[in-house]
């Protein structure tokens, strides 16, 4: 493709990204404030951290209101990262393919990735940072200059979106490797398979050590052990199959009942009518005692009635992918928030907006999440089995991220008790580049130009 | 010789690095997670939980002049019931000294503060509410480095229940 051409796709792309950036500032401007973000900006302004929300994004969200006051600051970084981090990966595709460049410079149009954008959320602060990480790293690759700041932003930013969520390392392993093969040479040593994947394994456990240092050592978040509302949604479950009363009495609320745990469990947004409705049947608490004989119960459970855990976590992880239960998509992204210091303020042109945003997004299969996971997974796959022939290190980079979007969207079979379509925010991205991915690999199969870059 | 790029690359780290030192200066420490904490000479506030509005120092949630009694104070802790937060004393002291109030600004409620140090009550304020001046607390703190300054709604409800701790000070 020649220069001139690629040129004028990188300028058309610029385009495309600053009207995304435009239109999701106009469409959330000051930046969407859910009750979860609030209580991050409680944090962020007084300085005293929790650990059930990201004490880390509530340090910089403190950080950067002290300049910028309110959302605005944090929708700024967000949607400056979401759509600087497209442009450099559209910018990749340019120089092979016009029209999936374009498709993916798009991706931050797609019903499931602008209907959240400005929702100031650990997801959003996750799949943005990590979105610029992977731009940066193939800029980086291509570039002959300014290497270096590319490489240490993208390494902050990966770092960065790791500590967003507490089930964020697994997929931030693929990036560190992504990360590794661009450094490695760069910093004088000789790549092979065996010592990137070495070297990303190690930084990875590493930069976990590192995070569990700065938490404990500087952030000092108070504990809020947001592990027990999984151990209980299990033990919820385990005591309505074996009509049994497993959780422990000191965790249950005045509301417990077998009625109201039944009721609660066929709700597929289990977290909140389970966990936080006022008339939740149960009791969270911070007390470690109570936690280890809740530990305690839960283990000895899930080892009697293995099959009967698998099936429930089965469940919620379908639920979440909109199998077999009507998807929790975007229906409540912008209800509700309506009143307090930054309510979303409805003008015509912002409702058209988000009533097409919703409309679209229904019928699209992007906006299930099953439909993600597949793609994602295949794209992995695909990848894996043709790397001898479709060799380069651009695929190698797309693979990695199908990868770290798989496994960010597997690790919730494990730890997800409600269908929250935020949750699937960074696979939902990750999908959308792979269906750029697995065009790509199509056209350089079809047109038998097996390249080694 | 530095080629171009490399200096743009030097230039961005050299705005970055004054950029965080200015603001570090500003804030009065180099971690910006410390930045929004509430610090005085001899505590800091490590932990504030409140069930309305966030901890403020020297300024009340909405920015207003701290007042007890048309009395102003510079060296206030804003607080709201129901309230529970935690000092972190950094000298080892005997004592500590202080008051509690029901802020000028605020109208209607009544609330009572307490102080408590591991599991005793040091102190506990009589039921205050606007028509009531500064209570004054001076409490033995012998070997603890963390105590718990309390503020909970004489009333069912947090509606205005706003709370001020002022001048505090450890002494030996």
């Amino acid at each position: 493709m020649s220069k001139k051409l690629t040129r004028s796709v990188n300028f058309l792309n610029a385009g495309i990204a600053l009207a995304g950036f435009g239109v999701a500032l106009y469409l959330f401007y000051p930046g969407c404030v859910s009750p979860d973000s609030m209580s991050q900006y409680e944090q962020a302004t007084n300085g005293y951290f929790k650990d059930w929300h990201p004490p880390m994004m509530a340090a910089i969200w403190g950080a950067i209101d002290l300049i910028i006051p309110g959302p605005l600051g944090m929708l700024l970084l967000h949607l400056t990262a979401l759509w600087s981090g497209l442009f450099l990966v559209a910018r990749q595709f340019a120089e092979r393919n016009v029209w999936l460049s374009i498709f993916v410079v798009m991706t931050g149009m797609m019903p499931s990735v602008i209907g959240m954008e400005g929702v100031i959320w650990k997801d959003i602060s996750l799949g943005s940072t990590w979105t610029l990480a992977v731009g940066l790293i193939m800029a980086a690759a291509k570039a002959k200059h300014h290497r270096i700041v590319m490489l240490s932003a993208a390494f902050l930013l990966i770092f960065y979106g790791s500590l967003t969520r507490h089930n964020a390392f697994p997929a931030a392993v693929p990036l560190y490797l992504m990360w590794s093969t661009v450094s490695m040479p760069f910093i004088g040593l000789r790549t092979s398979t065996t010592r990137v994947v070495v070297l990303s394994l190690v930084l990875s456990s590493v930069m976990y050590g590192v995070y569990r240092a700065l938490e404990t050592n500087a952030l000092r978040p108070r504990q809020e052990h947001i592990e027990q509302v999984i151990w209980l949604d299990d033990l919820a479950f385990f005591s309505h199959e074996t009509r049994q009363d497993l959780v422990p009495v000191t965790m249950r609320s005045k509301s417990y009942s077998p009625e109201r745990l039944a009721k609660a469990l066929s709700n597929v947004r289990a977290a909140d009518p389970l966990i936080f409705n006022q008339d939740s049947p149960f009791a969270l608490t911070r007390d470690v005692v109570v936690l280890a004989d809740l530990r305690k119960i839960w283990l000895q459970e899930v080892a009697s009635h293995p099959s009967l855990w698998w099936f429930h976590r089965m469940d919620r992880f379908g639920s979440l992918m909109g199998i077999g239960c009507r998807s929790t998509y975007l229906n409540h992204i912008f209800s509700g928030w309506t009143a307090g210091p930054f309510a979303w303020h409805e003008t015509p042109a912002r409702l058209w907006m988000k009533t097409a945003i919703e409309e679209t997004g229904y019928d699209l299969p992007t906006s299930k999440g099953w439909f993600l996971l597949l793609v994602v997974s295949m794209v992995s796959l695909f990848a894996i089995f043709t790397h001898r022939i479709v060799a380069s290190q651009f695929l190698f980079h797309l693979l990695c991220i199908a990868l770290s979007g798989l496994l960010l969207g597997l690790s919730y079979l494990f730890t997800t008790i409600s269908s929250d379509f935020r949750y699937l925010w960074w696979m939902a991205i990750t999908a959308h580049v792979s269906m750029g991915t697995l065009f790509y690999c199509v056209q350089v199969i079809w047109s038998k130009n097996h390249v080694v870059e | 010789m530095i080629d171009g790029h490399r200096r743009v690359d030097i230039a961005l780290g050299f705005f970055v690095f004054v950029s965080y030192l200015s603001l570090s200066v500003w804030r009065g420490s180099l971690c910006f997670w410390d930045w929004r904490k509430i610090q005085f000479d001899s505590f800091t506030v490590t932990d504030a939980d409140q069930d309305y509005a966030f901890a403020s120092k020297n300024q009340g949630p909405a920015g207003e002049a701290i007042m007890v009694a048309g009395h102003p104070y510079h060296d206030a802790i804003a607080t709201h019931a129901n309230s529970n937060m935690r000092i972190h004393v950094k000298i080892p002291s005997k004592r500590l000294r202080g008051g509690c109030a029901y802020p000028d600004w605020a109208r209607g409620a009544s609330i009572r503060c307490r102080i408590i140090a591991g599991q005793r009550t040091l102190f506990e304020s009589e039921i205050l509410s606007s028509s009531h001046p500064l209570e004054m607390f001076d409490v033995d703190i012998e070997g603890q480095d963390e105590v718990n300054l309390l503020v909970r709604s004489a009333r069912d409800d947090i509606t205005a229940a706003h709370a001020v701790w002022v001048a505090m000070e450890l002494r030996n």
